[in-house]
C-alpha cells in the first residue's frame, strides 16, 4: 500500500478511546452450598 | 515530562481487508501480513522489515525501530480517499493466500492514532481499529458470496457499524462510497 511521499510525522492521542471495548464480564459467584434439610424441622 | 500530542482526535482513513476465518468466526485480516485484527482491541504495528549488514549483506537483522518509522514502510496503512483502494483489490478471486484461506474482501474506514506518518495519499500509524465496515455481497467474478449475512454478524463483534452491500462487488462499493463520502484531505499546517 503506497501512502505516497512522506510529508510529516505527528502524534495523535485520542481523548475518547476509539476501541469499543467490551465490558468485563462479572466475576462468577461461588456456587452456594445446598442447604441440607434440618432434621428438626422436617418432622 | 512527556511531549504534548499534536492531535486529540484519531485520523480516519480507508482500508481494504481480507475476510478470514479464525476460530470459526469471520475476522478482518491484512492483505500483506499475517495479522488478524482482534475484536475489542487495537492493532499495534511492529516493524517486520529487515536490514542488511553493511559488510555482510547476506545477513539480515530486524530494524529494531518502533513503527511507523519515517524512512520505512512499517505501520498500519490507510488511504486518504476511498477511491485509492480499488488499486488494492485483487483482479480475480483468490481462495487462498500463502498464509490462510481467504473468504472475501471488506472495505472500511479505520481510526489511526499514536505516532502517524502522513503521506501525500494516506497514513502509516502505530495503532488502529476499524471504524465502519462495508461487506460486498458479490466477489470479483460477480458471484454471490455464500454466507455474507453470517460474516456480517461475525464482524459485528468489532462493535462498529457493518453494512452488507447487496448486489455489489468490492469495486462497485468503492465507487459508490467515493461518490458519497467526501475525501478527507491530508492535513496541512
Amino acid at each position: 500500500v503506497d501512502i505516497g511521499e512522506p510529508l510529516r510525522i505527528y502524534t495523535v492521542e485520542p481523548v475518547e478511546d476509539p476501541v469499543p471495548r467490551r465490558e468485563p464480564l462479572p466475576a462468577p459467584q461461588p456456587a452456594r452450598p445446598q442447604e441440607e434439610p434440618d432434621p428438626a424441622r422436617s418432622s | 515530562v512527556t511531549a504534548a500530542p499534536d492531535y486529540c482526535e484519531p485520523v480516519v482513513g480507508w482500508r481494504v481487508w481480507s475476510l478470514s476465518v479464525a476460530d470459526g468466526r469471520a475476522r478482518l485480516a491484512s492483505h500483506v501480513s499475517p495479522t488478524v485484527w482482534p475484536t475489542g482491541q487495537e492493532v499495534v504495528a511492529a516493524c517486520d522489515a529487515k536490514r542488511r549488514e553493511l559488510r555482510r549483506p547476506w545477513r539480515l537483522h530486524p530494524t529494531g525501530h518502533a513503527a511507523p518509522a519515517p524512512r520505512c514502510t512499517c505501520g498500519v496503512h490507510a488511504m486518504a480517499a476511498v477511491g485509492y483502494l480499488s488499486t488494492y483489490l485483487p483482479p480475480a478471486a483468490r481462495p487462498y493466500s500463502w498464509m490462510r484461506p481467504l473468504v472475501h474482501n471488506v472495505i472500511g474506514r479505520v481510526a489511526l492514532w499514536g505516532d502517524v506518518v502522513e503521506g501525500s495519499r494516506g497514513w502509516r500509524a502505530a495503532c488502529a481499529y476499524p471504524d465502519e465496515l462495508w461487506l460486498p455481497q458479490l466477489d470479483v467474478d460477480r458471484r454471490e458470496v455464500a454466507g455474507s449475512e453470517a460474516f456480517a454478524i461475525d464482524l459485528a463483534d468489532y462493535g462498529v457499524p457493518v453494512h452488507v452491500c447487496d448486489g455489489r462487488t468490492g469495486r462497485e462499493v468503492i465507487a459508490t462510497l467515493a461518490r458519497t463520502a467526501p475525501a478527507r484531505r491530508v492535513t496541512t499546517r
